[in-house]
């Protein structure tokens, strides 16, 4: 028979997010973690948010940039090309 | 090709004066440029101008480049430096250290008072997070994402530019403590509270909006 992990505390897990997304959690501390999870909906509701900020931020970065590269740098490149030893 | 064979050949094809190779450099990395240099100065022609001599300085120091790390880790740690001498040119910048100090202390992650202080659910939520909406359509996605450009910009500079190298540009931790120079234990604790704080921003936000 498999021990019962040890139980969390909401505000214990709530320190424990950014390590468990990262997966750096202990095999021990994991279960703990998801037995916590699957009885509190609060604490579900925080791992979900952090998740939306998560996917949101990486969001941020893909920025389209399909737009035309500014004149003046371009005119950069021209002038360290053309004094740039060869 | 390898990402190192394919930072080396970019780098040739700049020294040999190849526009294409600098347009596409420009059109990968001057959002993230411009979001880096927004971190420590926060006027927005003054960024511009950050970034624009942050091109310059790479392009300088191109012969410099051995391929050790990836071109876009090379790329964004002249940005940081870039926009901190501007910093310091015009007022005491305050060290590296200094931000680790103030920025990575110890704190809760969620306001203690959102959890039992005693009694049989000591330690649970006394007032639990609501969900946020679901960002289905791409208008709330945009709008969700204009929120949390705003909560990063309301975040001190060091947590800010952990959170934007890691959650925002994909970096690794190793790269980030790299770029900005900490270790990672700091780089961890930094991300944690920067990402604690965009998350109670944005439900604080999301649920006063709700309210109106």
């Amino acid at each position: 028979m498999s021990e019962r992990p040890v139980d969390l505390l909401c505000q214990q897990l709530v320190e424990l997010v950014n390590e468990y997304l990262g997966h750096r959690l202990t095999a021990e501390q994991r279960a703990a973690f998801d037995a916590h999870l699957e009885t509190c909906p609060p604490c579900t509701t925080y791992l979900e948010q952090m998740k939306t900020v998560l996917a949101l931020a990486r969001s941020l970065g893909h920025t389209d940039t399909s737009d035309g590269v500014e004149p003046q740098l371009l005119d950069l490149f021209q002038r360290w090309h053309e004094k740039s030893p060869r | 090709m390898s990402r190192t064979a394919a930072d080396l050949e970019t780098v040739a094809a700049l020294r040999r004066g190849e526009h294409a190779a600098f347009t596409s450099l420009v059109r990968a990395y001057q959002p993230a440029f411009l979001r880096l240099a927004q971190g420590w100065v926060r006027d927005a022609a003054a960024a511009d101008e950050v970034v624009q001599q942050a091109w310059l300085s790479s392009l300088e120091s191109l012969s410099t480049f051995e391929g050790r790390s990836s071109l876009r880790t090379w790329l964004f740690g002249i940005v940081i430096n870039v926009a901190r001498s501007h910093v310091r040119a015009r007022k005491r910048l305050v060290p590296i250290s200094e931000l680790v100090t103030e920025e990575a202390t110890d704190g809760p992650t969620v306001e203690p008072e959102r959890f039992f202080s005693e009694g049989e659910w000591v330690g649970h939520w006394s007032d639990g997070p609501s969900p946020f909406q679901s960002p289905d359509d791409a208008l709330e996605r945009q709008r969700l994402r204009g929120l949390l450009s705003r909560a990063m910009g309301d975040l001190p500079p060091l947590q800010q530019q952990v959170m934007l190298l890691c959650d925002v540009e994909g970096l690794t931790g190793d790269e980030t403590c790299n770029i900005l120079g900490i270790s990672g234990t700091h780089q961890r604790v930094l991300l944690h509270r920067a990402r604690a704080k965009a998350r109670a921003w944005l439900e604080q936000h999301l649920s006063e909006a709700e309210r109106r």
